[in-house]
């Protein structure tokens, strides 16, 4: 007993000189008299304790549910855990590095005229649980639905056409987040926190030692929050995996998407996206309202940049040259266009004449417009972008006081469009995993009310990495015989109803 | 495999030449530059070999060009190379004079133990094509050397493939490719050795002017090589992650209860 | 290297696709005159570098996959283990680094079994640390015990064997031999530490302890012999 007092009049002292003095020689005086009433390592532990409380100077705020990232995945996990008839009582706190509050949520009401370049196919599933039970009315006028998709090999004449009512929505990111951003300001729910332009510094349990005990995070603007459950939803670099130490796996393709914004000829007649996969990766042409379009064009490091630097005029007769020609033509433009020895002039005209080519061995004119996508008149030049293709895994989505959503957890290729729809999905799954444990009486933050979570879309996102990986693979060769047995696959599954239904459903939800 | 291994073998430890005299300055050659043995067949292969090509000619006639008698053929034939066949021991020594000095060569500018001020590493490639550059002399003759190297004995397991492996292990070495410490060190220089014995193959019938057709089939072939590897790099990747994955499926489906 | 999952694109996953390029640079024993070089190496000494590079890097890819196994299957379960397991990794996976430099310097063949120590190694540390934490570190004793034996082994021959004569009739080590030397003996002080850390983390609570660990110990033994070897 007496010691304890020991222990504390010193550490009183401690204080006291740390607060005051900024030298060494104030805060080392006390430190050598302490070591002799405690041992060094638990001296250690105060020590810690003691100086991250002063650095901050703050009383750590509490919170039930801190999510890290405000992209589609955190600010959708915010309002559907608001919108929840068992956890809406939960304070949650989401904390992101961008402009939320004005700039993005801004967006809904004076949208600009173009659009923007970050744009995802959303399937009716992830639309539903958008609408339905979260409750977010999407800016219908910005989106576009597709009923069908043609799926064509560049290195062979098959093709495979897949149709049926919404097969899914071209939808600009921004607008989901400014959407479920206007849904949570409808809500103005108690205990929910926005924090925008603010970054994550700093993730520590409070007891180092205690690994159940609740996560410390420090921001940016000197915030300190402890939290039951830290969510990452903070994308592929998830500094919350990092501090999670959950491993994840995987690789880059070597290969880059280029995106831009285009406008087209005509309307199209039919709505549908158009994916042709080239030996250099798939090209996909996916529709907007009215004669806009988007583009995902996966190819390599080296094209990418090419793509990226050519005159969006150049860039126009590329695209449309894609998918009608064969790959030996192309990489002949991309070498000219290398070596600068084309002009816009002549690689026009050469590509009018061997398109016309193409065309002439049809059976009947009509056919153009059943296996090429509309012709592109133009691009937003200012929308070309490109970004690094990869494949990522975390062992787990779950650890004490811990859950991974969306890209921290799981990272594709955008060759199927499903980045964004298995995020929505972990949200949907996740909450309801909270749920559950809710009405259980279990701690929310604990791994026996998170690991539902884990088993539940571990499985699924296993599937879909793994299928749009082999996808990948397949069709990155030209050589022959794998060209030969994937044209066959592609024209049997073409000529199989049930089979091709059977896949839809798996990439875009069963059908309505 | 065990032959595989052990042919392999013959390439062990480097010491380094900076801090080890070598045994040998042109190891597996047991002479040096200053023998008579090594002049004479330095002389036979620069000066006799692109008109007479490998035989006993050729070294006859640098013999009486250095004014020593032509009894001393028969010295010349060391003791390291046994003969098979009817093939003259001097022969097989001149032809392994050819692949020893061309394959130090190769490499002159580029060793720091015998360089004092050694180049940038040059790409794999760039070594590959020298390699062949320096055939040119004695490519009307590529058909005998090469049938005379495959010739199943002796000389192909105790010289030629031996040897041919110490050049795709120099190459890989000196140059600025990125080698590997597992089972892909072997697959790179198989991979690299055959590419090599097919493209003299090929330049051994080529009849395009200055072998350009040898140079661009060298090239496509190489190309082959780095594909290969990174199949094989990508492969192994892809069955650790879905080694890795299907634990972690069961991991994950073990938590239902 | 099966730490470090989703890096950079120019070292890529687990691959082996990391430059470790490291041609000999002239300038650190360039001053070396011809005087005090060392003679030739006789061929039994420069056989025998070759197989101890060869068998530790072999061993040390080994023990980095072992401890990769374990830390798989262990750190979601038990998070106390976590540290302890990640620093011998650490230090495994610097071992097998320095290893892996010497092997392309000293231009020594790696074992040509490389896919199966790897394999091999990876499921004797997932598997014993699926049966129990208890029996991963069992695991870690023995291999250590073995490891820090051959070490030892190692340090003896390369004492005794490899007094090398100048050609100015002075004796010596070469600093090459001298930091090869330094190097194995810094392997083997870690390695028994991770020996003594097993045993605090009860590896002697193992069921069945004996024969876990007399087995492991002469699975290591025969693949000392055969890494040497192939």
């Amino acid at each position: 007993m007496p010691e304890t007092r020991v222990q504390l009049y010193f550490l009183y002292i401690y204080l006291i000189g740390t607060m005051l003095g900024n030298g060494h020689s104030a805060k080392r005086a006390p430190r050598t008299l302490k070591r002799q009433v405690m041992g060094p390592s638990k001296l250690r532990i105060v020590q810690r304790q003691l100086f991250r409380a002063l650095a901050t100077s703050v009383k750590p705020k509490k919170t039930d549910v801190l999510i890290v990232g405000g992209g589609p995945a955190g600010l959708t996990l915010a309002a559907a855990i608001k919108t929840s008839p068992y956890l809406s009582g939960l304070s949650t706190t989401l904390v992101d590095a961008g402009d939320l509050k004005t700039k993005v949520a801004g967006f809904y009401d004076a949208p600009p005229e173009k659009y923007t370049n970050r744009i995802i196919s959303l399937t009716s599933q992830s639309k539903q649980f958008l609408e339905q039970r979260v409750g977010v009315q999407l800016m219908e006028e910005r989106l576009q639905a597709f009923d069908g998709l043609f799926v064509s090999d560049g290195c062979s004449d098959a093709h495979l056409e897949m149709e049926r009512g919404s097969m899914g929505y071209m939808v600009e990111i921004l607008n989901i987040q400014s959407s479920v951003l206007r849904r949570l300001s409808e809500l103005n729910a108690s205990g929910l926190q926005l924090i925008d332009q603010t970054k994550v510094e700093d993730i520590r349990y409070e007891d180092p030692e205690d690994h159940q005990s609740w996560p410390v995070v420090s921001l940016s603007n000197g915030e300190v929050y402890k939290t039951r459950l830290l969510v990452g939803c903070d994308g592929f670099n998830s500094p919350v995996r990092k501090f999670s130490k959950i491993e994840s796996r995987g690789w880059f393709y070597n290969r880059f998407g280029v995106v831009a914004t285009m406008k087209l000829d005509y309307p199209p007649f039919k709505v549908r996206g158009w994916q042709r996969f080239l030996p250099t990766g798939p090209i996909a042409h996916l529709p907007l309202p009215g004669d806009d379009a988007t583009l995902v064009w996966s190819t390599t490091e080296p094209l990418s940049r090419l793509l990226l630097s050519i005159d969006p005029e150049q860039f126009v007769l590329l695209v449309n040259a894609a998918f009608v020609l064969e790959d030996a033509d192309m990489q002949y433009y991309y070498k000219q266009l290398e070596q600068g020895s084309i002009t816009t002039q002549e690689l026009k005209s050469d590509i009018a004449y061997r398109t016309e080519l193409v065309y002439s061995k049809l059976d009947n004119d009509a056919f153009i417009d059943e296996i090429y996508p509309p012709a592109v008149s133009s691009i937003d030049s200012t929308s070309r972008a490109r970004f690094p293709l990869k494949l990522s895994h975390a062992d787990s989505y779950v650890a004490d006081r811990i859950a991974l959503v969306g890209d921290a957890a799981h990272t594709t290729h955008p060759l199927a469009g499903q980045g964004l729809n298995m995020g929505q999905g972990d949200v949907e799954s996740l909450v309801k995993a909270l749920e559950k444990a809710y009405q259980r009486g279990l701690d929310l933050g604990s791994l026996l009310a998170l690991e539902p979570y884990w088993a539940d879309r571990y499985p699924t996102n296993n599937m879909l990495l793994g299928v749009v990986d082999k996808l990948h693979k397949l069709y990155s060769t030209d050589f022959g015989p794998i060209v030969a047995a994937r044209s066959f696959g592609l024209k049997a599954i073409q000529s199989l109803g049930p089979i091709k239904d059977f896949m839809m459903a798996k990439v875009s939800g069963p059908s309505q | 495999m065990l032959a595989l291994s052990r042919i392999l073998a013959r390439r062990l430890y480097h010491p380094s030449a900076l801090e080890h005299q070598l045994a040998h300055s042109f190891a597996p050659l047991t002479y040096g530059p200053g023998s008579t043995q090594f002049k004479v067949l330095e002389h036979a292969l620069n000066k006799h070999v692109p008109s007479y090509g490998f035989n006993e000619r050729a070294l006859v006639a640098s013999l009486n060009d250095l004014d020593l008698g032509p009894s001393l053929l028969s010295v010349i034939g060391a003791s390291n190379s046994p003969s098979f066949l009817n093939a003259s021991p001097a022969v097989l020594e001149l032809i392994k004079f050819h692949l020893v000095t061309k394959r130090y060569a190769l490499t002159k500018e580029l060793d720091p133990a015998r360089t004092s001020s050694p180049a940038e590493p040059p790409a794999l490639e760039t070594l590959f094509h020298r390699r062949l550059e320096l055939n040119k002399p004695i490519a009307p003759h590529l058909t005998q050397l090469l049938s005379s190297l495959s010739i199943p004995g002796e000389f192909l397991v105790q010289t030629a493939l031996p040897e041919l492996h110490r050049l795709s292990d120099d190459m890989v070495y000196f140059s600025k490719e990125p080698d590997a410490n597992d089972f892909a060190w072997y697959s790179k220089r198989i991979a690299l050795s055959c590419a090599f014995v097919s493209s003299e193959l090929f330049m051994a019938q080529d009849r395009s002017a200055n072998y350009a057709d040898t140079f661009e089939f060298a090239a496509e072939k190489l190309h082959n090589v780095s594909k290969l590897g990174q199949y094989y790099n990508n492969t192994e990747e892809y069955m650790w992650y879905t080694l890795l994955m299907s634990v972690n499926l069961a991991k994950s489906q073990l938590t239902r209860s | 290297m099966l730490r470090k999952s989703v890096s950079r694109p120019a070292s890529r996953g687990f691959s082996v696709l990391k430059s470790l390029k490291t041609t000999e640079s002239p300038k650190s024993t360039q001053n070396a005159k011809p005087n005090d070089r060392f003679k030739p190496l006789s061929d039994a000494q420069v056989a025998y570098l070759d197989r101890v590079v060869r068998v530790d890097q072999a061993g040390e890819l080994g023990a980095n996959y072992i401890y990769a196994g374990q830390y798989f299957v262990l750190a979601s379960k038990y998070p106390h283990l976590k540290p302890v397991l990640h620093h011998m990794w650490e230090q495994e996976i610097h071992h097998h680094n320095t290893f892996n430099e010497m092997q392309l310097k000293r231009r020594v063949r790696p074992s040509l079994i490389t896919p199966l120590w790897k394999l091999g190694a990876f499921i004797m540390g997932s598997g014993t640390a699926l049966i129990s934490p208890e029996a991963a570190m069992a695991c870690t004793e023995a291999v250590e015990t073995v490891i820090g034996g051959h070490y030892n082994d190692q340090l003896r021959c390369l004492n005794n064997q490899y007094e090398l004569e100048r050609n100015d009739g002075t004796k010596g080590h070469s600093q090459e031999l001298s930091s090869l030397i330094a190097t194995i003996k810094q392997f083997r002080d870690d390695e028994l530490e991770h020996l003594d850390t097993a045993i605090e983390y009860d590896s002697h609570k193992a069921v069945p302890y004996i024969l876990l660990t007399e087995g492991i110990k002469n699975v290591c033994r025969v693949a000392i012999w055969t890494a040497e070897r192939v």
